[in-house]
């Protein structure tokens, strides 16, 4: 986990999720924590807690409606915010959870 | 006195497990020498005076309690505090107590770090999660405490208020010991007993019910550090925990994340405090868990006034029911000009018991005017039914409820306002969709200036503990006039 975290020291470019995983992730924020925003009004050049106040109980609701809207579980260890608010981290670390279906390609080229 | 309360049930079941905490498994017995030791310690490092006061800024782990009894041992007061303070707000209170020390954790250090003109720094101390070992020649008289009386303050808890200042409620020694005895004697708290403490015990409800009531009264208490819910679920499994006491927000957080039923078989009696229930997970708890989760009601000023033992669906009524009052409480409900009132009419309700404050700390005005008749007026609107129940309907001044947390809205109102921007700013608390309340913070910025929700997360976040941060911001042209109505006389602040 803390190579996730870390990776951008490498050289290499952070990883992003995919638009669609973000988009969901978008909707899940502003419909979890009742927010009065439209998800399109969060844009990508800022963090996500830059939209709303957020406490720690708030980071828990959200975390909480990520793992029913993807079917995951988030590790307890990064049920902070400054993991939260960066949403293509969070879109990329959350497409990692995503068990893959017996039916999908067995690998990438 | 309190400490006498402890000892005594300390003695009386030195065996038995009092706190289990992560791995650390602590008998009443060792939980007496931890105490001894700590007083041993402050008393060496501090030299307190009876009667000084000594905040700590701790999470729920052992130490909270061992300090707790060692300060009052030695005839001091503690001040519990919220961790997630900021200076401003812990200089309000430096400045009026006078700390004579401060015992923190090493992640907390760094806001009490920037009071060093009111806090030496030899005073600001470090709990550590090691056990501080006794030194010789300390054990803790045996004796009654002589000359102390029973209505001395034993604690200082924070209550916000609603006028942008906090204020003080003091806890005797006898207020702590009837609020614990009358809670654990309606609710059949005692040795063998195993309690899941699920709020925090820096606030009243997580002081008095699940730190101090079972601790002299014998059961053993279990302790959560990290809250999820799957670690939750397998502690109760684990340590065969029979009772939760908790918030809305946790039995909500344990209604959705708890994948295997199955982990809470051992759980008998859940009791929800803060906040309403919402109807939702109260019925997601009976449906998932067989367990119906039960309203209390109380407050800092109070403790607890009424707990809904019935073991029944609670009857139906306006507003929501909270119970019966416990043994040694009588409740009634007034009219706004004074009168009590019959049974089914809605008013303010009112309490009286060993329980209760005799008034907040440095307020000799404020004091006059919150009590009647020897009840202290709470601040609620309900009812009494004929039966005795409680329904609770509202409050009569402007605080918001923040996951069973109360939050003075002026307070933020101050901290937006502070930003050079912002003409006016009028701060509430709006439903969530869970039958809950998020801060809305509605904010009018001065002609042709600009300002951003960051600039105002940014400067609350300087200002206020993150619990009290506006979750919806909103930017309008004018505030009605209906809403904003008379400004609250200006305080000065202590901020540097």
């Amino acid at each position: 986990m803390d190579a996730f975290l870390t990776n951008a020291g490498s050289g290499e470019p952070p990883r992003r999720g995919s638009e669609d995983t973000m988009n969901r992730i978008r909707r899940v924020f502003v419909e979890s924590l009742h927010l009065n925003l439209s998800p399109l009004d969060l844009d990508y050049e800022h963090k996500l807690d830059e939209f709303a106040g957020l406490d720690s109980l708030a980071v828990l609701e959200f975390v909480t409606a990520l793992e029913k809207e993807f079917g995951i579980t988030i590790e307890p260890e990064l049920l902070r915010l400054d993991f939260v608010r960066d949403l293509p981290q969070l879109a990329s670390y959350i497409e990692g959870q995503i068990p893959r279906s017996p039916a999908a390609p067995a690998s990438h080229a | 006195m309190i400490f006498e309360q402890f000892r005594d049930a300390a003695h009386r079941y030195r065996d038995q497990s009092a706190i289990i905490d992560e791995d650390q498994r602590i008998t009443y017995g060792q939980l007496l020498e931890h105490v001894a030791g700590m007083r041993g310690w402050l008393r060496n490092v501090l030299n307190p005076v009876a009667g000084d006061v000594i905040a700590a800024s701790l999470s729920n782990v052992w130490q909270f309690a061992a300090c707790f009894f060692a300060v009052s041992e030695l005839g001091c007061v503690f001040m519990p505090c919220n961790p997630q303070w900021r200076a401003g707000e812990l200089r309000w209170f430096a400045g009026r107590l006078k700390f004579r020390g401060v015992l923190t954790e090493p992640q907390f250090r760094a806001e009490w770090d920037r009071l060093g003109d009111l806090i030496a720094p030899h005073s600001l101390l470090t709990v550590d999660h090691a056990a501080i070992r006794c030194e010789p020649g300390d054990t803790l008289d045996p004796r009654a405490f002589p000359g102390r009386s029973e209505d001395e303050p034993a604690l200082y808890l924070p209550t916000s208020g609603s006028m942008g200042m906090p204020r003080l409620v003091p806890r005797s020694h006898r207020n702590l010991t009837a609020g614990a005895r009358n809670v654990a004697h309606t609710l059949g708290i005692g040795p063998g007993r195993r309690l899941l403490a699920g709020v925090p015990f820096y606030h009243a409800n997580g002081f008095h019910n699940c730190m101090l009531m079972p601790l002299i009264s014998g059961a053993t208490l279990i302790l959560m550090r990290q809250f999820n819910a799957a670690a939750c679920a397998s502690l109760i499994h684990r340590e065969r925990v029979d009772a939760v006491i908790g918030s809305p927000f946790l039995y909500g957080i344990l209604a959705d994340g708890v994948a295997d039923a199955s982990l809470l078989s051992t759980v008998q009696h859940c009791f929800s405090a803060g906040a309403r229930m919402p109807a939702a997970v109260a019925s997601r708890w009976r449906d998932r868990f067989h367990i119906r989760v039960r309203q209390w009601y109380g407050m800092s000023e109070t403790s607890v006034v009424s707990i809904d033992c019935s073991g029944q669906e609670p009857p139906s009524g306006p507003g929501t029911f909270v119970g019966k009052p416990i043994r040694g409480v009588e409740v009634k409900c007034l009219h706004p000009e004074g009168g009590d009132l019959g049974p089914g009419a809605k008013g303010e309700l009112a309490v009286r018991s060993e329980a209760v404050m005799s008034g907040y700390a440095g307020e000799p005005e404020l004091n006059e005017h919150i009590f009647h008749s020897g009840f202290f007026k709470t601040g609620d609107l309900g009812h009494i039914d004929a039966a005795g129940n409680i329904y609770l309907e509202g409050r009569l001044r402007r605080v918001i409820n923040v996951a069973g947390v109360k939050v003075d809205p002026v307070e933020i109102e101050r901290a937006v306002e502070s930003l050079s921007s912002v003409a006016e700013c009028h701060v509430d608390a709006v439903p969530n969709g869970r039958e809950s309340e998020v801060i809305r913070a509605r904010i009018v910025v001065k002609p042709d200036l600009q300002i951003t929700r960051r600039d105002v997360i940014e400067q609350c976040r300087q200002r206020l503990a993150e619990f009290k941060l506006p979750r919806i911001i909103e930017f309008v042209e004018a505030l009605p006039t209906t809403i904003a109505g008379k400004r609250p006389t200006e305080w000065k602040t202590d901020e540097p």
